[in-house]
């Protein structure tokens, strides 16, 4: 090789190796730069998705779209431009920020939407949630003893910043929970009507025809708003009102939130739904809707919806505000309409966009309303019977709070009479022949079907002789009672004395609650059952018909009875103890409206056809023009906002409350009630003081007659031996005399062994003859030494009598004194004689019947004598000391006559048929009314 | 043994019987929003993560846009002597005829990431190389004239 060629090769080697550095050199510090550049422009794409949220970015135009413009080079190339989110060189980035979002999603992807489908299947089934073909047109069965459903379908939901999109249930609260404010813009009202109509057609269909109310109200229109639902009208489901008069809307919604407040709200309750509990719902729900055009609503108006809303929910008034602007203090779902459709709703937040359910079918809508509206009419016009106020399974409420039950039928809805802590009495007001005793009738089949024995008892009065109780109690065709009445008393008429005794019980009774309830640091019945509840603390009812007998006279009955009324009235509520007065006419009787504290306590006023003073008059007559069978019922004390009318089922036809009580019987008779009947005569021989009677004491007791009193006791005086203790009975009718004096001496019978007493019987009256006879051959049965004399043999028992005396005194006899009872009929009878004396002793039968009268006590012998007038009795005895008759019982004499003989409140009495004044001297303060007893002599 | 369980008596247990705690039933309507609330927190959630990876990418994106400057000057200079290198060789292989020109070269970014210096210093030293190479014949021509 030449040097020239050795020369240029070196060259060009070089220049190669120049070139390649160059190249290295710029390729270094491009390829550095454009690394650089193309970070820059991924971070800028991540800072741009992340920024706008990716959930946006997919949907960005800019990002997602390629722009159909093209530059030069993009032409030249024929390689347009890629929309970012697809290059490749992004795809990376893209990927992660996915995968971010998919993370942060996961729980709700993989759950949300499924739990929610869950849900509102599980807490809206039927019309609630389901698609309309499966309930509209068929009128709903619920009566809110199943609940209420918790959420109500509104539409679809979607969130929106999801990666997937899956639908879910929109739902909303509604009936007690939430009111619904719904806000729309023009161009949506359309829907936020369907939402209204879709919403009121899901909840109508639900419930039984009845229970929900609808009140609509536009500002914009007064026919026209929710056209579907005017045939609910003509049921009177629907009320349209005029959109100038938005004042009557909202106070017919406060007065009703105010009666509910007064008349359901009671008992510490504080919602509708806590008093229906787990029942049939007691009180419709009312929901009003009120259109509006997106202008506030005046400032009384604006006030007085705020009140509504406030206390609406609680007594079940629901509120659908639509375009109205306004804040409630309440709780409230709001939906927001906006103009392309879509909604977005307080239930589910701003990240889920809610799309509405469909308007329902046109021509179905106003069909389903109709039907509803027909079934509603049928169910008003069915006449409630008596059948319809019971219970489907007996005896199942609890009464520690009170007892409530039907008694008649308004509109086909049910109309309950309560008695409990703020309702403790009632009264009851009814002219002859206007339904008084098929009221009591209902209104008791009604509790004792609900109420099980141990909740409630009855005590059960009648005055009146129409025997309107005597069912209550085992009768001789039908043997059945009603297991709740401890007593029934049927024809007490004149014996007053037995209201008194009711209500002394009752007074007793309500004392022995209050000490039990303060030894567990308790005030009221409700709370002592809670303390103890295996302790027995049944409600009390004492139902007093025809009470204005009570108070019929101005005496010590009326005063005593007066008394305790007041102390019944004002403390029986809270020992559970309930008084129902009933009376023809309730507006003259004194002892009850002349004092306050007595009146005010029954609240619970009940008046049927014609019933004078018992409501609030002159204001309230709703009485005046009440059909026959309806009742006014009133918890407010009469005033006209508490009536309630109502129509009373028939309740004494045969196979009505005697059919029921027959089968309360055979389900738990438990023992039977006590029966004081005023037309009967007590039965010496079925009286349980007289058979527990045995020999044995050394005071034997002295049956004299029935006490009036609730347990049926005897009338008792204590033969012991210590002087005066004899028995006068006084009268001028023999039958009487001798019920008193074969009681006693039968009595007296049975506490002694064979022979060991001895009864003389002496007849000084041809009439009483019968009646000693009858004594004696008892007397002797029972194995008794009894003897029967005349009137020749008087002198003769009394002298020896009055000699065994005087030498059991004098000491001159040493035999013990023996039991000896004379039972004298008509002593005065033989007062002519007695009076001629001895003409050796100078001593008179009259001396010898004092003397025994005065010594006889203490030595065992008793004089059980029958005088015939109150002087004739004076006469047999020293004069002016009538303290040898201990004990006495007087009959058809004058109360002042007795003045003598006992304490002032004889005075008082009158006589009357079959009853007599009992006094004793060592026990009583005061006299008795005793009921002489059938000693089986009749027979 | 620790000292300190030994010091003192152990507290005796808060809950002797058997009872559990009521826990009140949730309504459906609770319940129903504590389902959508998952939603909710994971849109916040996600909105959280994007805010702070945003605030990184900003952090890095003006750090980035520092170092691109950066390397743009440098990149100019480097073309810029390149430039300056390349017309000086083509000045100097003028003369010699016979050498056929080429365009300047193409940047060539396949080379293994090194310093940019020594690409620098590597493209100075072929100059020089490429200089020397032809300084000899220079000297040898001016000889034979003398």
């Amino acid at each position: 090789m030449s040097r020239r060629d050795e020369r240029r090769r070196r060259i060009e080697e070089a220049f190669a190796e120049f070139q390649r550095a160059v190249a290295a050199a710029l390729g270094s510090v491009a390829r550095e730069h454009r690394a650089l550049a193309t970070e820059h422009a991924k971070d800028m794409f991540e800072l741009t998705v992340r920024g706008m949220g990716i959930d946006k970015a997919i949907r960005d135009a800019a990002l997602a779209n390629v722009t159909p413009f093209l530059t030069v080079d993009e032409k030249r190339e024929r390689n347009p431009r890629q929309a970012p989110l697809s290059m490749a060189q992004f795809a990376e980035r893209l990927a992660q920020i996915k995968h971010d979002w998919h993370q942060s999603y996961h729980e709700w992807t993989t759950t949300g939407p499924d739990q929610l489908t869950a849900l509102v299947k599980s807490v809206a089934a039927g019309p609630a949630s389901w698609p309309h073909e499966s309930w509209l047109g068929t009128p709903g069965t619920h009566d809110g003893s199943e609940g209420v459903p918790e959420l109500w379908r509104i539409g679809t939901g979607v969130v929106t910043s999801a990666p997937e999109a899956q639908p879910f249930p929109v739902a909303v609260p509604l009936l007690d929970q939430a009111h619904l404010h719904i806000s729309s813009t023009p161009d949506s009202r359309q829907l936020a009507d369907t939402l209204v109509e879709n919403l009121l057609l899901r909840v109508l269909s639900h419930f039984q025809p009845g229970l929900v109310h609808v009140h609509v109200w536009d500002v914009g229109q007064l026919t026209g708003s929710l056209p579907g639902l005017y045939p609910l009208t003509r049921a009177n489901l629907l009320t349209v009102h005029d959109p100038a008069r938005l004042h009557e809307l909202l106070d017919e919604l406060s007065e009703h939130i105010r009666q509910v407040h007064t008349k359901v709200l009671v008992d510490g309750h504080l919602t509708v739904r806590s008093v229906s509990g787990e029942g049939r719902r007691t009180e419709p729900w009312r929901i009003a809707v009120l259109f509006g055009n997106r202008k506030a609503l005046k400032e009384e108006h604006q006030q007085q919806l705020q009140r509504v809303a406030r206390n609406g929910l609680a007594c079940g008034v629901q509120l659908f505000i639509v375009d109205i602007p306004i804040t409630i203090n309440s709780p409230v779902e709001t939906v927001s309409l906006r103009g392309d459709g879509t909604a977005t709703c307080t239930m589910t937040g701003k990240h889920v966009t809610v799309t509405l359910d469909p308007p329902l079918p046109r021509t179905l809508v106003p069909r389903a309303c109709a039907a509803i509206a027909e079934k509603r009419e049928e169910r008003r016009s069915r006449m409630g019977t008596f059948g319809d106020l019971l219970p489907e399974r007996p005896w199942t409420e609890n009464s520690a709070a009170g007892v409530i039950a039907p008694v008649g039928f308004d509109d086909g809805e049910p109309v309950c009479v309560q008695l409990g802590d703020t309702s403790p009495h009632a009264l009851i007001g009814g002219p002859s022949g206007s339904g008084k005793t098929n009221f009591l009738y209902a209104m008791l089949g009604s509790l004792c079907a609900r109420y099980s024995p141990d909740e409630l008892e009855l005590y059960l009065l009648d005055f009146k002789e129409g025997v309107s109780f005597a069912q209550f109690a085992p009768g001789r065709k039908d043997p059945s009672w009603l297991p709740h009445a401890r007593l029934v008393g049927v024809n007490v008429n004149t014996d007053r004395e037995f209201g008194v005794a009711l209500l002394k019980f009752l007074s007793d009774e309500m004392r022995r609650r209050a000490d039990a309830a303060k030894q567990h640091e308790v005030t009221k019945l409700e709370h002592l059952r809670a303390e103890d509840p295996g302790g027995r603390w049944p409600r009390i009812v004492a139902v007093i018909d025809e009470f204005q007998y009570l108070f019929g006279e101005r005496d010590q009955v009326t005063a005593a009875a007066t008394q305790l009324l007041e102390d019944v009235a004002r403390r029986g509520r809270s020992q559970g103890i309930h008084l129902v007065l009933s009376s023809q006419d309730v507006s003259g009787i004194e002892g009850f409206w002349g004092k306050s504290a007595i009146f005010e306590q029954f609240t619970v006023r009940i008046a049927l056809p014609k019933a004078r003073r018992v409501l609030a008059e002159p204001q309230n007559d709703a009485a005046v023009e009440l059909p026959r069978w309806h009742a006014v019922i009133n918890h407010e004390s009469g005033v006209k906002p508490g009536n309630e009318i109502c129509r009373i089922p028939d309740s004494t036809s045969k196979g009505t409350m005697d059919f029921l009580q027959n089968e309360l019987w055979r389900r738990e008779p438990g023992q039977a009630p006590g029966l004081f009947d005023g037309s009967k005569v007590p039965f010496l021989d079925a009286l349980p003081d007289f058979l527990e009677l045995r020999p044995g004491d050394a005071s034997p007791t002295v049956l004299l007659g029935q006490v009036i009193d609730v347990a049926g006791s005897a009338a008792r005086v204590r033969f012991a031996r210590t002087p005066g203790r004899n028995i006068a009975v006084i009268g001028s009718v023999v039958q009487d005399a001798a019920a008193v004096l074969g009681g006693a001496a039968a009595s007296l019978g049975r506490q002694h062994e064979p022979h060991e007493a001895a009864f003389t019987l002496a007849c000084l009256v041809d009439e009483a003859m019968p009646s000693a006879l009858h004594l004696a051959k008892r007397l002797s049965a029972d194995g008794h030494d009894a003897s029967v004399i005349g009137i020749d043999g008087i002198r003769e028992l009394l002298d020896r009598t009055a000699a065994r005396l005087q030498s059991l005194n004098t000491g001159t006899s040493d035999t013990p004194p023996s039991p000896h009872y004379l039972v004298l009929y008509g002593v005065d009878a033989a007062h002519t004689l007695l009076e001629q004396k001895d003409p050796t002793t100078r001593a008179s039968g009259l001396d010898s019947l004092r003397t025994v009268l005065k010594h006889g006590p203490e030595n065992r012998t008793h004089v059980l004598g029958w005088w015939r007038g109150v002087q004739r009795l004076k006469a047999s005895l020293p004069p002016g000391v009538y303290d040898d008759i201990g004990a006495w019982v007087a009959f058809d004499v004058q109360g002042k006559e007795l003045l003598s003989l006992g304490p002032e409140q004889v005075m008082a009495w009158s006589p009357r048929p079959r009853r007599g004044l009992f006094f004793d001297r060592f026990e009583h303060s005061r006299p008795q009314v005793i009921i002489p007893f059938d000693t089986g002599e009749v027979s | 043994m620790n000292p300190m369980t030994t010091m003192f008596e152990s507290v005796p247990s808060q809950r002797q019987s058997e009872e559990v705690i009521e826990v009140p039933a949730l309504s459906a309507v609770e319940r129903y929003k504590e389902i959508i609330a998952i939603a909710t927190d994971a849109a916040t959630r996600q909105r959280k993560l994007d805010e702070v990876r945003c605030a990184e990418l900003a952090e890095r994106i003006a750090s980035t846009q520092h170092e691109i400057a950066e390397v743009r000057d440098r990149e100019r200079v480097v073309r810029m002597g390149a430039a300056l290198h390349w017309e000086q060789a083509v000045e100097q292989l003028w003369d010699e005829r016979w050498f056929k020109m080429v365009p300047p070269p193409v940047p060539d970014e396949s080379v293994p990431p090194r310093p940019q210096g020594e690409y620098n210093r590597a493209m100075d030293l072929a100059y020089q190389a490429l200089e020397d190479s032809l300084a000899k014949r220079t000297l040898l021509r001016r000889k034979q004239k003398d």
